[in-house]
């Protein structure tokens, strides 16, 4: 009996441990996990959803989170709880990349007229929205999320090179959707 | 080095990410090459633009609170009756006469009423099915696939409706054990959510109505109907587990 209260009690303090870790490691990432989830979700109510799963998922498997780069490693957990919300599941990449971010992209835009005519933060958002999730996911992880190459490639579990080539043809994508709106 | 090779490394160009000999080479690209310098161009602006306008959503307010409050309180995430709950001599060989004198004292008022253990017993059959691969061991979407897959296995045939219409997909069946018996568990989804549902032959054959309950921030619903227990868990909100309930009494009052 003696040895089972013994028991409980360093279980309990093991949790208390583990939690005060969890929030000194991962909590301080929770508006980078939002900015992804809700680029990601496109809208509030989802992408709270999205967050709570992934801090939830991310509590759970902490113990085989064994240092290295909390921020990746909770932005990993948050890409795959969105994917995971959707009733497809599997993440919607384009079936020939090759294809399908080329033809989108628009190399020959002027861009100098680009600069000066869009401007305009609603147009720019619009845009992004627009963008196929792989697409969006690499210039969010990249330009507000601020990650390395290197982290995006674990995150989205791609080359570098990949990384690369579609933040290439993202950022091409969206002059091209821009230059779209311009004209309507 | 034809212009497509170079483009799709500009962003590493820009970004300064290119190893020196794939710098060089498309450097030396570049300077011939007009349409790719455009297109390079065409990277920063884009770049700046996402950088300076993408919109900065703000955290919603008492976000970090609710995923606080979210995650388990407890030291063990599926509870579990320790090892002297079934071989209670494992606690007299350990301690001293007095103090198994004294542990047999607390156990007596520890033990919680047989009838209340069925809860505990629910929620850690639902949070073992969470474990990867434990979660259906028939995974289908059709009724009429999963139905079928109990029969031989279970000697009464659970009820089994998709509420796909409704929000709530059927994902697939398994079998599982509760109350020393062998119980049919049908797995729903609602959103990110998991609702495990179990279902068996009840004692009585009255109708009973739903009643809810939570554990650990789960949710808890169960009634009684057409002589069948089901029990809803899940850590769907209250509120949403409730309507989910309501639907399927619904079909298994059409469709006994």
């Amino acid at each position: 009996m003696a040895g089972c209260l013994g028991l409980y009690c360093r279980e309990s303090a093991l949790l208390q441990n583990r939690m005060s870790r969890f929030e000194q490691l991962v909590m301080p990432h929770l508006k980078v996990a939002w900015h992804l989830a809700r680029w990601l979700a496109r809208n509030d109510h989802d992408a709270e959803d999205v967050v709570q799963e992934a801090f939830l998922r991310a509590f759970r498997y902490f113990d085989g989170f064994h240092g290295g780069n909390a921020r990746a490693w909770l932005l990993t957990i948050v890409r795959n709880a969105y994917y995971d919300s959707l009733p497809s599941g599997l993440p919607t990449e384009p079936l020939d990349e090759d294809d399908h971010g080329m033809a989108l992209a628009d190399w020959s835009a002027n861009p100098e007229q680009l600069a000066q005519r869009s401007d305009d933060c609603l147009q720019v958002n619009t845009a992004l929205r627009r963008l196929p999730p792989v697409y969006r996911e690499v210039l969010v992880l990249r330009e507000i999320a601020e990650c390395s190459y290197r982290d995006i490639a674990d995150i989205s579990g791609v080359p570098v090179g990949t990384v690369m080539s579609r933040l290439s043809r993202a950022r091409a994508m969206l002059l091209h959707y821009l230059a779209e709106s311009e004209e309507k | 080095m034809d212009c497509q090779y170079v483009r799709e490394r500009l962003s590493g160009h820009l970004d300064r990410q290119l190893d020196p000999a794939e710098e060089m080479a498309i450097e030396q690209h570049l300077s011939s090459c007009s349409a790719c310098q455009g297109a390079l161009e065409q990277q920063r602006v884009a770049r700046k633009l996402v950088r300076e306008l993408a919109e900065q959503y703000p955290v919603p307010s008492g976000l970090a609170s609710r995923i606080r409050a979210s995650l388990p309180q407890e030291p063990a995430a599926v509870p579990r009756p320790p090892a002297w709950w079934h071989r209670p001599w494992l606690g007299l060989s350990t301690a001293s006469l007095g103090g198994a004198l004294a542990g047999a004292a607390l156990m007596l008022t520890l033990l919680p009423p047989a009838a209340n253990l069925l809860p505990d017993e629910v929620l850690a059959s639902h949070l073992r099915a969470l474990l990867p691969g434990h979660l259906d061991d028939v995974a289908s979407t059709d009724q009429h696939t999963v139905k079928p897959w109990f029969a031989g296995r279970l000697d009464y045939s659970p009820p089994v409706y998709d509420l796909a219409t409704a929000g709530f997909p059927l994902i697939g069946g398994r079998l599982d054990y509760l109350q020393q018996r062998r119980v049919a568990a049908l797995v729903y989804r609602h959103k990110l959510h998991v609702i495990n549902v179990y279902v068996w032959p009840a004692d009585a054959v009255a109708t009973q109505g739903m009643a809810v309950r939570s554990r650990q921030g789960y949710q808890l619903v169960t009634w009684r109907q057409e002589g069948m227990n089901f029990w809803a868990v899940s850590d769907l909100n209250g509120a949403d587990l409730q309507r989910f309930a309501t639907l399927l009494q619904a079909q298994a009052a059409k469709s006994p």
